[in-house]
């Protein structure tokens, strides 16, 4: 009886308990709750094209990624240039003056269980006096949290998710990039090359930014490439971090900018029509020591060889002819001279087996020829004064 | 059979009823399916176990009393991400075409340091001086005072399987300016940058210039950081 119980329980159990999957931590943000198929961009971020005057109803869902309840507050809130010329958002405090007025949320706060999310509704209304071009703004999602406590030295984080809303109203786009500055500077083991671009048009272009590093045959180093946004009437600038190349020597950074010229086209829409613009810079980078030394080394070695094969010409055009005889080889007559018998080969060419031919006219150092006479001159003189 | 029995073997199967009724039988011919919704982009400071640390900071370093305006080589320094407390950003699958992660002040750009009572104060945005934050300028406080942000002194860490830092750029060094400069950039990362990511910063530092004469107090300055999807 006891283990029909035990058994019965079990069973029960095991069907009555819910199975539990593992929760993975991912914060607290959301996403466009309607993304369309005709455009790729409304899947992270909400794209409209409006009339002024015109109301657009849409969602979004607040996700909670956490294992923990939370409370979730979602605002609109204006959208500002970060520096750098990145894309940021109003703060919660901060005055909804601009493109964050456009927007009304139903709700403002929203308790969401632990991995659950939900829709939040709300509208866009175009003010009918809005011009012409891109206006930002952002859709923000915070949880809150205690607030920390007071008089605590130093700096306080929070966090926050929020989705940009891109709103164009239609009329004369127009659309230009041009380069504002290409600086290349040393760091460490590093190259910085810090690129800065301006949009003078009214929306914002969606640029592919290719920063190639090649040395002077032209041949590529390294490449980085990367897509951006820029934001219209706005500055943007990039930092990206190239290996030092580990010659040294003269090289040549070169950064294009593509992007799609279509005056037709809005935000996220595909066109043939790209423009390119380039601008380059010439830096030289110090080899580091192993390489270095490399280097001198090989200069000193060609230098070398260079000094030495212009001493042999102008030995041999200096030199004095003499006729090869029996017995003769080139170590015989260079010892007689004092000098290397290499030398000698190098002055006229010889190659190996370094063999000399009878009756050959080859050249002979002058220096070393007035040399030995001298000291013929000076072994006679001292026989004859012995003699006498 | 008895009675007892009978009632106890009766409860039995009502039981196992109860329990097969919570389970589902499979047809012949069923298909199992399981749906995995993108998250959502989001930062956080966590440490190295990736376990989220409560109430994050970033202490900056402690200054004696000056009757000179303290900046450059003497201002108050720190560092926002560390080996135990991470500034991690995630991304499941939420921003396909690119991110930011910047930081601001929390109360906006006419906010400042203050003290527990709220007495005393000093500013992060104001350029003003020779040597930038020494001196109030034409904002509506009377403080002096100016932070500078470098994440690009910085290390950025991949941290997930597949993931590289690669098209993740870090933000150049820049000091906050009410008005001009309210958010920093921290970290950019383009459209080509892995869809599913997960690392984090570590290392950005941060130079408050301290004002001359600066009442000697805890003072605190709360910053929020910001993920937004492009």
């Amino acid at each position: 009886m006891r283990i029909t119980l035990v058994a019965t329980l079990f069973a029960f159990l095991v069907g009555m308990v819910p199975p539990v999957f593992a929760v993975e931590n991912s914060g607290v943000g959301g996403k466009p709750a309607n993304p369309r198929n005709d455009n790729p961009r409304s899947q992270s971020i909400f794209v409209y094209e409006l009339e002024p005057g015109k109301t657009v109803q849409d969602a979004v869902t607040l996700i909670n990624g956490t294992d923990q309840p939370k409370t979730v507050e979602v605002y609109p809130a204006d959208g500002q240039i970060a520096s750098g010329g990145a894309f940021a958002c109003d703060q919660k405090a901060d005055k909804r003056d601009q493109e964050a007025a456009w927007i009304t949320l139903d709700k403002e706060s929203v308790e969401l269980p632990p991995a659950s999310e939900q829709k939040v509704d709300f509208t866009l209304t175009v003010p009918k006096d809005a011009s012409v071009g891109e206006h930002n703004a952002c859709i923000a999602i915070q949880a809150v949290e205690a607030p920390a406590a007071s008089g605590v030295n130093g700096v306080q984080l929070s966090f926050r998710s929020a989705i940009r809303v891109a709103v164009t109203v239609p009329g004369k786009l127009s659309k230009e990039l041009v380069y504002d500055s290409l600086n290349v500077k040393r760091q460490d083991h590093k190259l910085l090359a810090n690129v800065a671009v301006r949009n003078n048009g009214n929306v914002s272009l969606d640029t592919t930014l290719d920063t190639k590093v090649s040395n002077l045959l032209g041949m590529k180093v390294e490449t980085i490439s990367g897509e951006y946004p820029v934001l219209a009437h706005q500055r943007a600038e990039f930092n990206f971090e190239f290996k030092k190349p580990v010659w040294g020597g003269v090289y040549r950074v070169v950064s294009t900018a593509t992007y799609n010229d279509d005056q037709g086209s809005s935000l996220g829409e595909k066109s043939d029509n790209r423009k390119t613009i380039r601008s380059s810079k010439t830096v030289f980078v110090v080899p580091n020591a192993s390489a270095l030394a490399a280097d001198v080394g090989f200069v000193v070695l060609v230098a070398l060889l260079v000094w030495r094969w212009q001493r042999a010409k102008v030995l041999h055009r200096k030199g004095k002819s003499y006729t090869v005889k029996d017995g003769d080889n080139l170590q015989s007559i260079a010892r007689v001279l004092g000098v290397r018998w290499k030398l000698i080969a190098r002055m006229n060419g010889i190659k190996a087996p370094y063999v000399l031919k009878p009756g050959e006219t080859i050249r002979l150092p002058q220096k070393a020829i007035k040399k030995l006479a001298a000291k013929k001159s000076a072994k006679s003189t001292t026989k004859k004064s012995t003699k006498e | 059979m008895t009675k007892t029995g009978l009632l106890k073997k009766g409860t039995a199967l009502l039981f196992l009823t109860f329990a097969m009724g919570a389970t589902a039988f499979a047809a012949n011919n069923s298909n199992l399916t399981q749906s995995i919704t993108s998250g959502t982009l989001a930062a956080d400071i966590l440490d190295a176990s990736r376990v989220a640390v409560g109430s994050p900071s970033a202490a900056l370093s402690s200054k004696t009393f000056s009757f000179d305006c303290q900046h450059t080589g003497n201002a108050s320094t720190g560092a926002l991400g560390s080996a135990s407390q991470r500034l991690y950003i995630m991304n499941p699958d939420a921003a396909d075409n690119g991110w930011t992660l910047s930081i601001a002040a929390t109360g906006g750009a006419t906010t400042r340091w203050a003290n527990g009572g709220a007495t005393q104060f000093f500013d992060f945005n104001d350029p003003t001086g020779t040597n930038p934050g020494c001196t109030d300028g034409g904002d509506a406080d009377n403080s002096a005072g100016q932070i500078t942000v470098d994440a690009n002194a910085g290390t950025l860490t991949a941290d997930c399987g597949s993931c590289v830092t690669t098209n993740v750029t870090k933000g150049s060094s820049a000091a906050f300016n009410q008005g001009t400069t309210d958010s920093v950039t921290l970290l950019n990362a383009a459209a080509a940058s892995n869809d599913i990511w997960r690392g984090y910063l570590t290392g950005a530092t941060l130079s408050q210039t301290i004002p001359a004469e600066q009442v000697p107090d805890n003072y605190t300055l709360n910053l929020t950081l910001t993920s937004t999807a492009l």
